[in-house]
């Protein structure tokens, strides 16, 4: 082997082993940012489960009660759901006595805690509420709720929503 | 043979540096993703945890105000904002100053609640709710809660509060 040779074997050698250090390096940060991806895509996806829960919540019509009802328990899981399915004659029964009429969107919502299969979100939102008392007419309504979710299968689903009041 | 050879050590030699330069490109040169409805947080959780909890503390601080200490509640109010948001502060804070101070108002403020918005390693919006007791001199105090967006901008000296939304 000529003295040139000997130094482009030498010049091979030193780049074959950087060039493994780059493929475990990239390995690793590829695994890396594959993870960060799915913990950053889990805030999104918990958000929009709270979002949609809490819309359901705060969209209520005693003319169209029943799918009221069905479209918050339809987000929901675990005993929240069960009662608030028990009770949810109750409040139909109180939606239509009242002429209740509830609408809302969410203006603001945040992640306060997030695990692999567990968030808390709270949310922020505005809208009005009209009723036999307000004798129809729309009264401006903004609330400050406290969502807990649970992750069922490929969904997040509200295991308890919670009023966030005046604590004084 | 030794021309082959060096042939064939040159094209190694070529293939391995274009894979490093692959690595190198992968390593460093990606940017950061953008924040979406379906990613809103491109950063750490430890790093948007502190953003968020620096808004907290830094929201209790600019609504707690004291007619007794009102020019020095400014004075540590703006210290938290970067100078556009401490211009309107100030801005805002002389056209009430003659009021507060008169009606000896004071409003104790606390974080019932906070979460984040979304995030990047420059900016960050936080969600608070506020819990408000006011009182003023002789009067019964009055309790409000509040919806806070607050975003916050990354400084060399740290987390700096750059706008309120209230709701």
């Amino acid at each position: 082997m000529s003295a040139g040779n000997r130094w482009l074997t030498m010049i091979v050698v030193v780049l074959f082993l950087a060039a493994v250090l780059g493929g475990a390096l990239s390995w690793r940060t590829h695994g890396d940012r594959a993870d960060a991806a799915t913990r950053q895509h889990r805030y999104g996806a918990v958000l929009a489960a709270a979002d949609t829960e809490v819309t359901a919540f705060v969209n209520l019509r005693y003319d169209r009660a029943s799918a009221s009802v069905d479209a918050v328990a339809a987000g929901a899981t675990g005993s929240f759901r069960d009662r608030y399915v028990r009770s949810a004659a109750r409040v139909i029964r109180v939606l239509e006595h009242n002429r209740s009429l509830m609408t809302g969107k969410v203006v603001w919502s945040g992640v306060s805690d997030v695990s692999r299969d567990r968030a808390t979100v709270i949310v922020a939102t505005t809208g009005t509420v009209s009723n036999t008392r307000t004798q129809g007419a729309r009264e401006p309504r903004a609330f400050r709720f406290r969502v807990a979710l649970l992750r069922v299968g490929d969904r997040w689903l509200t295991s308890d929503l919670e009023f966030v009041g005046d604590t004084g | 043979m030794s021309r082959r050879t060096t042939i064939a050590l040159t094209a190694c030699a070529l293939a391995l540096a274009a894979a490093i330069g692959g690595e190198a490109a992968y390593l460093w040169g990606s940017s950061t993703p953008t924040p979406s409805a379906e990613r809103p947080i491109v950063v750490g959780d430890i790093d948007a945890q502190a953003a968020v909890d620096t808004a907290a503390s830094d929201a209790a601080a600019i609504f707690s105000t004291s007619s007794r200490r009102y020019d020095a509640h400014v004075a540590r109010a703006t210290s938290l904002m970067t100078d556009d948001m401490a211009e309107r502060y100030r801005s805002t804070a002389a056209q009430v100053r003659e009021r507060v101070v008169a009606a000896g108002t004071t409003t104790t403020t606390r974080v019932a609640a906070s979460g984040v918005v979304r995030a990047t390693s420059e900016q960050v919006l936080a969600l608070l709710f506020l819990d408000q007791r006011t009182t003023t001199r002789g009067g019964p105090p009055s309790y409000a809660a509040r919806r806070a967006l607050v975003t916050m901008v990354h400084s060399d000296e740290g987390w700096l509060v750059a706008n309120v939304q209230t709701r």
